[in-house]
């Protein structure tokens, strides 16, 4: 189990992470979600000790990971955009990391070669940023460490292609326990994929938890009444988002499902539909909320 | 090391195997195939200078590769995939720097080993050990030198910054020593009374150890015909080399080790790179550049170039072209005690320095002469004399010297010193083992001349020509 305590990141004068808290269960899968400079990669920089935090710790089993040979090779990063040498092949990749990962998995390696249509005798830099990447994800599969941080790794990446490595990834958690990091701006994807969410903003964990507890307890209504409303009339509901068009008013509602059902019946609607309500509606809500923007 | 790290060292060598099969290559060709194509010729001097070229090698590796092998802690692509490794710290440093050390060594080892069977057909076995523990000693100062830059690498955030610092290493000898030098011949007096020519030669060394490699050379080429010497050999400033070697390999592994990821590809800030650098090329060119000895046009322009050079220099660290106040400020400062320094060692005639002059009890003879041909009749006065056996005249005209040296000095202070038309020039030579040690010069006006003239008259050892 991965745990971030309290953990403080100043880049120049710049606090980029302040007392951020973060839990990671054993097979888990958490999509790390936040606006652009919130500090997700920072905060993955910080746990795979490419960064050392100014202030808190990072335990992974109960161990600090800063230092930790024998700990990192149960934890693999791989950034947004990760460094191959000049020249070098898949190959002469595979034969960098088994030297740091022992447990990298020959099999594997060559199953997902042959599933990602890769040739592993061929220069990378002549590979696409999408085939740079399968490389990577190839290499992350073979090593399948405990705890795997991904940085924007989707990006670039064909739809067949997220499909097959969302498989394998949903393999690996369950034959290893492997836990996840996904950082990502396509929450879309992240929410086929992750069971967890972080909300990063502003320094700070904003909110995290289960994504399907989360579902439940954010629903999007659509209500329409006799006479027109205000958004004053609804003050009992905790609101996340409200548009009105004319008569017809949609709200994003945080809380129990029937008793806010109950609330909006007892004002007599003419309508009332529940709609679905996605990933990444409630990060924008959640965005939406603490200011980051507004959505009208 | 452990495991991991022996690993990752075998593969940082294997990984540059074709490079370092060409390298070897190319060395091959340099020397033992030199030596099989020269078999009828004399294969020693061949061999000298395939020797001094492979120094060269040496310190142009030590210089540049630092900066390959150290790249992938100054960008943030290699820092993330590298800092995450599962490798500490000091084993990733370890394998690094040493991997570069066997990849430039022993390529020039195997190439010495097959050269060496070859010269055996030509020199002694003798020669030939000696030639090996040339190139041992070259090892380590190339070691030692590679150390040191490593250090200065380690200290910057980029690459560029890396090659700018690297140059700033291997060039600033070159100022501080030019600096040295313009600094004592402007405040010196020009007579050859006190010479210290050899600290800008002794600051050189000090600053360079790229110097150890000329010095093998010529000590290489200089025991041409022994085996057992290394004449002209500099121990004192190899050992000093191989020490500051040391100290950089520690500091640069401490550095490595507290190098922060955050830091990669961000301005370099460290003390150790552009602040003392800059300031330091500064400080020698303020001491080059006395405004205490020009007028005010000249003292402007210096001051206007000064510090249009700090403001390129500050611009190229900072990667920005602005005037800021604390470099205006700490400009003022450094210029304002430069001068002042300037200031008072000419007030105070270089310290007293320029009123030194030497005890001629410690020469075993002095001779002076002095000379006007162009006067009517035209003389030449000479005395000389042992010391341990002067007489009171010859004392008391020794005496006298002190007395030329004190008004030389402040004619020097005042800027009064110059050769007029009609000056009479004396000249003393110390003599220590036969040979002239120093020749002082002085150029007297008439009663100057006409008071040391008579008490040379008035030695006994006193000796005249006379020219109609």
């Amino acid at each position: 189990m991965l745990k971030v305590e309290n953990i403080s990141k100043k880049l120049g004068n710049k606090m980029v992470l302040e007392n951020c808290s973060l839990n990671v269960k054993d097979g888990s899968v958490v999509g790390l979600i936040g606006p652009n400079g919130a500090g997700k990669s920072t905060l993955l920089r910080c746990i795979c000790d490419v960064y050392q935090s100014d202030s808190g710790s990072i335990t992974f089993n109960g161990e600090t990971i800063h230092e930790n040979e024998y700990l990192k090779q149960n934890i693999l990063y791989l950034s947004d955009d990760p460094y191959y040498m000049y020249n070098a092949t898949i190959k002469e990749m595979k034969e960098f990391y088994q030297i740091f990962y022992p447990q990298f998995d020959e099999e594997v390696y060559r199953k997902y070669l042959k599933a990602f249509k890769l040739d592993e005798n061929k220069n990378m830099n002549n590979f696409s940023k999408g085939m740079k990447r399968q490389s990577f994800i190839l290499m992350a599969l073979a090593i399948s460490p405990k705890l795997l941080l991904l940085d924007e790794s989707f990006d670039g990446l064909d739809p067949m292609m997220r499909l097959l490595f969302k498989r394998a990834i949903n393999e690996c958690i369950e034959t290893k326990e492997m836990s996840i990091i996904i950082s990502s701006h396509n929450l879309r994807e992240l929410e086929d994929i992750c069971d967890h969410f972080a909300i990063l903003e502003n320094a700070h964990i904003e909110t995290s938890g289960d994504i399907d507890d989360t579902k439940e307890s954010i629903h999007k209504i659509q209500v329409a009444f006799k006479e027109e409303k205000q958004r004053s009339d609804f003050e009992e509901l905790d609101i996340m988002h409200y548009t009105q068009q004319g008569r017809i008013i949609t709200m994003v509602i945080k809380g129990d499902i029937e008793e806010n059902k109950k609330k909006l019946n007892d004002m007599n609607p003419l309508i009332m539909d529940i709609l679905p309500v996605n990933l990444e509606e409630i990060f924008i809500y959640e965005m939406e909320r603490k200011g980051v923007f507004t959505n009208e | 090391m452990n495991s991991t790290s022996t690993n990752y060292f075998k593969n940082l060598l294997i990984r540059k195997k074709k490079l370092l099969f060409l390298y070897t290559l190319v060395l091959f060709v340099g020397f033992p195939f030199v030596l099989i194509v020269n078999l009828d010729r004399g294969l020693l001097s061949i061999a000298e200078g395939c020797f001094v070229i492979c120094l060269g090698v040496m310190a142009i590796l030590a210089t540049v590769l630092p900066i390959f092998t150290f790249k992938f802690s100054l960008t943030k692509r290699h820092v993330d995939t590298y800092y995450a490794l599962p490798i500490n710290r000091e084993h990733l440093f370890k394998a690094h720097f040493f991997a570069p050390i066997v990849g430039a060594l022993l390529p020039i080892l195997i190439n010495f080993a097959i050269g060496a069977v070859i010269l055996t057909f030509d020199v002694s076995l003798l020669k030939i050990f000696q030639m090996f523990l040339f190139l041992l000693l070259a090892f380590l100062l190339f070691v030692a030198v590679y150390s040191i830059n490593t250090f200065f690498v380690l200290r910057c955030n980029s690459v560029v910054d890396a090659c700018i610092i690297t140059a700033a290493v291997t060039l600033c000898c070159v100022f501080v020593s030019g600096a040295i030098e313009t600094f004592i011949q402007s405040q010196i007096v020009p007579n050859n009374m006190i010479q210290m020519e050899q600290y800008p030669e002794i600051a050189l060394k000090l600053l360079t150890p790229m110097n150890g490699f000329f010095n093998l050379g010529e000590t290489m080429i200089e025991s041409h015909t022994t085996w057992n010497r290394f004449t002209g050999f500099e121990w004192g400033y190899y050992v000093y080399y191989l020490f500051v070697g040391a100290m950089a390999y520690f500091g640069a592994q401490k550095t490595f080790k507290k190098k922060k990821g955050e830091g990669a590809e961000q301005l370099s800030e460290d003390i150790f790179t552009y602040p003392l650098f800059v300031n330091l090329i500064m400080i020698c060119l303020m001491l080059m550049l006395n405004l205490a000895r020009t007028d005010l046009t000249g003292a402007i322009f210096i001051v206007i170039s000064l510090f249009v050079l700090n403001f390129i220099g500050n611009g190229i660290a900072h990667r920005s072209m602005k005037v800021s106040w604390p470099m205006v400020i700490r400009f003022v400062i450094l210029i304002t005690v430069i001068n002042l320094f300037n200031f008072a060692s000419k007030e105070t005639e270089f310290f007293g320095i320029n009123r030194f002059v030497m005890d001629y009890r410690e020469f075993d003879r002095i001779e002076i002469r002095n000379w006007n041909y162009s006067a009517d009749p035209g003389y030449e006065y000479g005395v000389s004399f042992v010391p341990e056996e002067a007489s009171e005249n010859e004392k008391a005209l020794m005496d006298l010297v002190y007395d030329l040296q004190r008004i030389t000095s402040l004619d020097y202070k005042n800027d009064e010193f110059s050769i007029f038309e009609g000056d009479i020039y004396i000249s003393i030579s110390y003599y220590k083992d036969i040979k002239v040690y120093k020749t002082v010069n002085y150029y007297l006006n008439e009663q100057e001349a006409s008071e040391f003239q008579n008490q040379m008259k008035r030695c006994e050892s006193f000796l005249e020509e006379i020219y109609e």
